[in-house]
C-alpha cells in the first residue's frame, strides 16, 4: 500500500504518457483499413503490363489492404464485355481501371463509361504533354505512339516519304491496310491532300480511284507482319511502336511521312461505378504511372513517347528520328471523340466504296 | 427415362445457347447512331441491312462460297471415303483416319497461317511451280477466294468424309457381289448400287459441311485479305465496332437461311432413306 501510494502519481503519469509516446512513435497497431479490391485491365502481349504490374506491386506493399487483380485481354474483347456487364451491374464494373485505345476511349465517352480525372487528386497531370490530355478530362494518354509508314526494306524499292505514297501508282498492289482503322487508312490521306484530316470524302475518292493499290486488308498483327515479310505487301500505315520490335527479326522498317506523324494515344481510364475507395486507389495508381520515372520506364519498354514532359528519353528510342524532340513538336493528333462518332458511318462507306470494289 | 437423359443437354442448349441468342437478337430491333446503341424499338436496322448493297453482296458471296467449297469437298471427300473403305490393312486405315482428323486437332488459326505460308508468293507451291516451269511469275493464291476455298476444304473435310465413309461401310457386300454375278461392271455397280445407297451419307456430309462453311470466320478472315467478305466476318466486324443491332440482324438472317437450307436437305435425306427402305 505504501509502495502504491508512493508510486501512484508516477504510475498515473506513465499510464497517460506511454500510449501517447507510443502513438507518436508509430509503435501502436493502426486501426485495420478497409480492404479494397481493384481490377486493372491491361493489354495482353509482350511488355504490355510490365509497368502496371510493377507499380501495383509497389503500391500493394505500401498498402496491404489493397488487392489489385490484373485482367489481360484486348480492347476488342474486353470493351463489349464491359458494356454488357454495365447493363446488368451499373455499380459494379467489370474492371475499375484500364488501358484503352483511342477508338474505345471515344466509345466509352458515348457510353458514359469513364470518370473525369481530377488534377487535384492526380498531381502529375500538370506535367503531361498537352497532346496526351483529353479535352474533357475523361482519361489521360499514358502512351503516345507516333504513326507513320512501315515498309519492307528488302522488297520496297524506294522507302515511302509521304502519306500520299499510299495511293502512289509506284506502289500499286503493295499497300497493306488494317481493315476499318479509318484513322490510318483515310484521315492521313485527307490530311495530306487537303490539310484537314476530317475531309475524308477526298480520301474515299482517292481510294475509289486507286483500289488496285491495296494488297490486302488485315485484322491482326501476325497477319500484317506475314503480309509484309513474305506475303508480297510493301507498305502499311502503322505506329513506330509496333515496328520497333519487328526490326529485330524482319526487314520491316519505319519512315516518317513529310506531312508529319500523328500520334495514337493509349488512354488510362477509371471506370464509372467504381466505389470511392477503388477510385482513390485508381487515382493514386494513375498518378504513379504518370510520374517521370514510370512514364520513362513504360516508354522504354513499349517504344512510345514518354507522356511526362519531365521524363528522360529512354535508351530504346533515343536517337530515333520518330521520337526526336523536333518530331515530337510536329506530332499532330485527332479529335478522337469525333473519330469515334463517325466510325460507324465511315465503316459503312468503307464497305461500299472500298471493300465492295476490291477484286 | 429418355427425357431424363436428354435433360442435361437440353438445359445446356436452352440455357446457354438459345436464351442468350434470342437475348442478343433483341438488339436487331434497336438502332446504332453515332457510335451508340439507341434502345428504342425500331425496324430501321432491318431496313438498312436489307437495302445495303454491300450486305446483299456479302450474303450472295457467302452462299456462293459455301456452294463451291461444298462441291469441291464432296468430290474430294467421296473419293477419299471410298478409298478409305477399300483399304484392308488396319494400320493404313489408322494412318488415313488420323491424317483426316488432323485438321480438327490443329487450331484453325495455325492451319490458316500454314496455308498462308504454303500458298504465298514465296511459298513452296509457287516455288515448285516456278522451278518446274509451270508458271512464269508467282501465282496469286492467297488474299483471294482461291486460298479461302483450299483452306476451308482442308479444315472441314472430315465432316464430309466420315458420314460418307459410314454410309459406304453399311452397304452389304452381297449387293455388289450379286450385281457382279449378274454381269454388271464396276461403273454400273457403282452407279446403280454404291452411289444410291451412300446418298444419305452424302446428304449428311453436305449438311454438316455446308452449314459450317456458311458460318466460317477464321479462314476467310486470315486468307481472304479483305477480299472475301462473308456474313460471319461482317458480324464479327459489327460486334467489335459495338454495332450490335446490325450484327443481330445479320445473325438472325444467317440463322434463318441456314435453318431453311438444313430443313430442305433434311427432307431430301428422308426421301432417300425412304427410297432405300423401299429397295
Amino acid at each position: 500500500v505504501r509502495f502504491a501510494r508512493r508510486c501512484s502519481p508516477m504510475l498515473l503519469c506513465l499510464l497517460v504518457a506511454l500510449p501517447l509516446l507510443l502513438s507518436m512513435s508509430g509503435c501502436t497497431k493502426p486501426a485495420p483499413k478497409e480492404k479494397v479490391e481493384l481490377t486493372f485491365f491491361i493489354f495482353a502481349g509482350a511488355n504490355q503490363g510490365v509497368v502496371a504490374r510493377e507499380v501495383a506491386d509497389e503500391y500493394m506493399k505500401k498498402n496491404p489492404n489493397v488487392v489489385i487483380e490484373f485482367v489481360e485481354s484486348s480492347n476488342i474483347l474486353m470493351y463489349p464485355q464491359m458494356v454488357s456487364h454495365k447493363k446488368l451491374f451499373p455499380n459494379k464494373p467489370l474492371v475499375n481501371i484500364g488501358y484503352f485505345n483511342s477508338e474505345k476511349q471515344a466509345m466509352g465517352e458515348a457510353d458514359d463509361m469513364w470518370l473525369t480525372l481530377d488534377p487535384a487528386r492526380i498531381p502529375n497531370l500538370k506535367d503531361i504533354l498537352p497532346v496526351a490530355l483529353c479535352k474533357n478530362g475523361k482519361g489521360v494518354a499514358t502512351r503516345l505512339s507516333p504513326v507513320g509508314l512501315m515498309y519492307n526494306s528488302q522488297t520496297c524499292p524506294t522507302p515511302p516519304t509521304s502519306w500520299l505514297d499510299l495511293i502512289n501508282p509506284a506502289y500499286r498492289g503493295k499497300i497493306v491496310l488494317w481493315d476499318y482503322i479509318h484513322y490510318q487508312n483515310l484521315m492521313p490521306i485527307a490530311y495530306a491532300l487537303t490539310g484537314d484530316y476530317k475531309n475524308v470524302d477526298k480520301a474515299f475518292e482517292a481510294w475509289a480511284k486507286n483500289i488496285d493499290m491495296i494488297h490486302s486488308l488485315q485484322t491482326g498483327n501476325e497477319g500484317l507482319k506475314q503480309a509484309l515479310v513474305t506475303g508480297g505487301g510493301w507498305i502499311n500505315p502503322r505506329s513506330s511502336s509496333l515496328e520497333k520490335p519487328w526490326e529485330k527479326d524482319s526487314p520491316i522498317r519505319y519512315a516518317i511521312p513529310k506531312e508529319g506523324q500523328f500520334v495514337q494515344p493509349i488512354y488510362l481510364e477509371i471506370v464509372k461505378g467504381s466505389s470511392e475507395a477503388q477510385i482513390k486507389v485508381a487515382e493514386e495508381l494513375i498518378n504513379r504511372l504518370l510520374s517521370p520515372q514510370w512514364s520513362a520506364r513504360d516508354a522504354e519498354l513499349m517504344y512510345v513517347t514518354p507522356v511526362n514532359s519531365k521524363a528522360p528519353m529512354p535508351e530504346s528510342i533515343k536517337g530515333d528520328p520518330a521520337y526526336a524532340p523536333e518530331a515530337v513538336a510536329k506530332y499532330w493528333t485527332m479529335d478522337w471523340v469525333w473519330v469515334g462518332q463517325v466510325n460507324q458511318e465511315l465503316s459503312a462507306r468503307w464497305d461500299r466504296e472500298v471493300k465492295a470494289k476490291m477484286r | 427415362l429418355a427425357l431424363l437423359l436428354l435433360l442435361p443437354s437440353a438445359v445446356i442448349i436452352i440455357g446457354f445457347f438459345i436464351v442468350p441468342m434470342f437475348g442478343f437478337y433483341q438488339y436487331g430491333f434497336y438502332s446504332f447512331v453515332k457510335g451508340k446503341i439507341i434502345e428504342t424499338f425500331t425496324f430501321d436496322t432491318f431496313k438498312a441491312y436489307f437495302t445495303d448493297p454491300f450486305y446483299a453482296r456479302t450474303m450472295v458471296l457467302t452462299l456462293k462460297s459455301a456452294l463451291y467449297t461444298t462441291g469441291i469437298a464432296l468430290v474430294v471427300g467421296y473419293f477419299t471415303a471410298y478409298a478409305f473403305n477399300k483399304v484392308k490393312s488396319p494400320a493404313v486405315q489408322r494412318i488415313v483416319s488420323i491424317t483426316l482428323f488432323l485438321p480438327l486437332v490443329v487450331s484453325l488459326v495455325v492451319l490458316s497461317y500454314g496455308w498462308l505460308v504454303l500458298l504465298s508468293g514465296t511459298g513452296i507451291v509457287n516455288y515448285l511451280a516456278l522451278r518446274l516451269g509451270l508458271i512464269h511469275e508467282p501465282a496469286k493464291m492467297v488474299y483471294n477466294e482461291f486460298g479461302v476455298r483450299v483452306a476451308l476444304v482442308h479444315s472441314l473435310l472430315p465432316f464430309m468424309v466420315f458420314p460418307i465413309s459410314s454410309a459406304l461401310g453399311q452397304i452389304k457386300p452381297v449387293l455388289k457381289e450379286s450385281a457382279s454375278d449378274l454381269g454388271a461392271n464396276w461403273l454400273v455397280t457403282f452407279v446403280r448400287i454404291t452411289l444410291p445407297l451412300s446418298l444419305h451419307g452424302v446428304i449428311s456430309g453436305i449438311r454438316l459441311f455446308f452449314t459450317l462453311c456458311m458460318g466460317s470466320f477464321v479462314v476467310p478472315f486470315l486468307l481472304g485479305g479483305g477480299r472475301v467478305n462473308l456474313v460471319a466476318g461482317a458480324i464479327y466486324n459489327d460486334m467489335i465496332a459495338m454495332n450490335w443491332p446490325n450484327a443481330a440482324v445479320a445473325a438472325m438472317f444467317l440463322l434463318v437461311l441456314c435453318t431453311g437450307l438444313l430443313l430442305g436437305l433434311d427432307r431430301l435425306a428422308r426421301r432417300f432413306m425412304y427410297l432405300e427402305g423401299a429397295k
